[in-house]
């Protein structure tokens, strides 16, 4: 029933043109901070190629503050759909399990979440065969790379983000409320990360960066260009625990609603 | 199996008392539960439907505790609220597959067997790929009843159906209905009379909370017989005659009021016996006389 439920979701929103046009609004954006240096998302690009692994980690990493009140949308929906269009009665005079359809509805909220995430990797592969770029600063594509960013990043901080939502929407029903919290969210984060800049905490900020953005900056640190251009990340060290601290911050939202 | 309704009451938080010690048994067959709009239906409807508490009282289908039991229930149960939305960007078909799903029918062959086989009985076939967002009053009802049917249940609770249906169209429904309605409970709640009358053997009234009356229509209209007239009269005397009479009813014929009068004694001045409709009942049980 549970996957049933997913699937109904996933499908419901694939339907939906909204989903496709935040992806491609998402791909353009770094179509662009790739292939030109007019456009940049969270600082030019330096001395690495511009497809290193080193900036697609770091745009996953980033990609989830831009893409969270499309999130909010999508979870808002999937917790709220029923009594937005007034289809309650019907659906809960039906024999189902509160825990599979919730969680049903979560999980496809969640995958559907991550789509126009993945705008970014759209967005750099195209970017290598524009005619206008430096063929010199573009490396082999490091599909692993993508991967990774997408398991490190993408997933953890959507599962984060839609679990908060998810919990302040089936409680609040309120779509306010839900934009609040996650505009509240945003605010709190860059508020969070003005009060940690603080160096000899370093290491704290960087496990309590729910989005991991510090972790990564805090782990490749001391990168040579040579490993930003040829080293993903993957799971392990800070980043590892970072990750495991946010996704179980996130059950505990899910197993309050 | 039988509905047994007993002393339910709810009073809601601003004083309103929706149910008033209501009690009612409801064997198989077409029920109907007749009242004015804010005579409780609803919330009844909504209580056996194991959407809302009462704060007093006992419901048992068969063997089952509806208030406690509402798993039981919701599985026996098909339910057309009084209004419901669907929605957007779903297609007649999709929304009705994932209905059957929610209703417990889980092996995807079997649910699209049972949704192709309704889709076929409430005449939605040729639409089925449609967006349900775009169907009319109509058709939509007609999606309604397909989805409170799609688990074959045992207990059919429609609420106000026929609201906004033409009459060729609440005329496909009465037949649907009264089909289902050999077979299983089934309680029609309506405003409307002939609906009760068409439809039903077995029959409530009530209002402000109260039932006023339980039982055959006939015997309903029966207890009448013989003490209904009617005439016309001009508009000025209206009110005095609704001073003088126990005036059931009065209503526009040829501009001119028709009044339906209740009197245990003959009475002359241009009045002539009528024969008691199930509307007289309705609306003597409603004032209160008998």
């Amino acid at each position: 029933m549970l996957w049933q439920i997913t699937w109904f979701e996933i499908r419901y929103w694939l339907r939906s043109t909204m989903l496709w046009v935040f992806t491609l609004v998402i791909a353009a954006l770094f179509f662009g901070a790739a292939s030109s240096d007019h456009v940049q998302v969270g600082g030019a690009l330096s001395n690495t190629y511009r497809n290193a692994p080193f900036v697609i980690e770091n745009y996953y990493a980033m990609v989830g503050l831009l893409t969270l009140l499309m999130a909010t949308a999508f979870i808002n929906s999937a917790a709220l759909r029923d009594f937005s269009n007034n289809t309650y009665q019907i659906i809960f005079s039906s024999p189902i399990r509160r825990r599979d359809f919730l969680f049903g509805r979560f999980f496809g909220a969640v995958f559907v979440s991550i789509i126009p995430m993945l705008g970014v990797s759209l967005g750099i592969l195209l970017a290598k065969y524009m005619p206008w770029v430096d063929a010199e600063r573009w490396g082999p594509v490091y599909w692993s790379a993508h991967f990774k960013a997408i398991m490190m990043f993408a997933l953890p901080n959507t599962f984060f983000v839609a679990a908060v939502l998810f919990a302040v929407a089936v409680l609040a029903r309120n779509e306010i409320v839900s934009f609040v919290a996650a505009l509240g969210l945003l605010t709190g984060y860059v508020v969070a990360e003005a009060l940690t800049q603080n160096l000899e905490r370093e290491r704290m900020g960087a496990l309590l960066d729910p989005f991991g953005i510090r972790t990564f900056n805090l782990v490749t640190k001391y990168w040579t260009v040579a490993e930003k251009n040829s080293l993903a990340m993957g799971a392990s060290g800070l980043l590892l625990g970072n990750r495991l601290l946010w996704v179980a911050v996130g059950a505990a939202f899910l197993a309050f609603a | 199996m039988e509905l047994k309704i007993e002393n339910l009451s709810k009073t809601y938080a601003n004083g309103t008392k929706a149910l008033d010690n209501v009690s009612l048994s409801i064997p198989h067959g077409m029920y109907g539960l007749l009242g004015p709009n804010g005579a409780g239906k609803t919330t009844l409807m909504r209580t056996l439907a194991t959407l809302q508490e009462p704060d007093a009282g006992t419901v048992r289908l068969g063997e089952i505790d509806v208030l406690k039991q509402k798993d039981e229930v919701r599985r026996l149960l098909g339910y057309l609220p009084q209004e419901f939305g669907v929605y957007p960007r779903i297609s007649c078909q999709d929304m009705l597959s994932h209905l059957a799903l929610l209703k417990g029918i889980t092996r995807s062959g079997e649910r699209k067997q049972v949704v192709e086989a309704m889709l076929q009985r409430c005449n939605l076939y040729d639409v089925r790929k449609k967006s349900l967002a775009s169907f009319s009053g109509g058709t939509r009802q007609r999606f309604g009843i397909a989805q409170a049917l799609i688990s074959n249940p045992q207990l059919l609770i429609v609420d106000e159906p026929t609201a906004g249906l033409d009459p060729g169209e609440r005329n496909r429904f009465y037949n649907l209905l009264a089909e289902i309605g050999e077979q299983v409970i089934v309680i029609l709640s309506t405003h409307i009379v002939e609906d009760v009358m068409d439809l039903c053997s077995r029959m409530a009234i009530i209002n402000l909370g109260r039932v006023l009356f339980e039982g055959h229509p006939e015997d309903a209209i029966k207890s009448l017989a013989g003490r209904v007239w009617q005439r016309s009269i001009p508009k000025s005397e209206l009110a005095g005659y609704q001073q003088r009479y126990q005036v059931i009813s009065s209503r526009l014929v040829g501009g001119r009021p028709f009044v339906h009068v209740l009197s245990a004694d003959p009475l002359d001045a241009g009045f002539t016996p009528s024969t008691p409709n199930l509307e007289d009942v309705f609306f003597t049980k409603i004032r209160g006389w008998n």
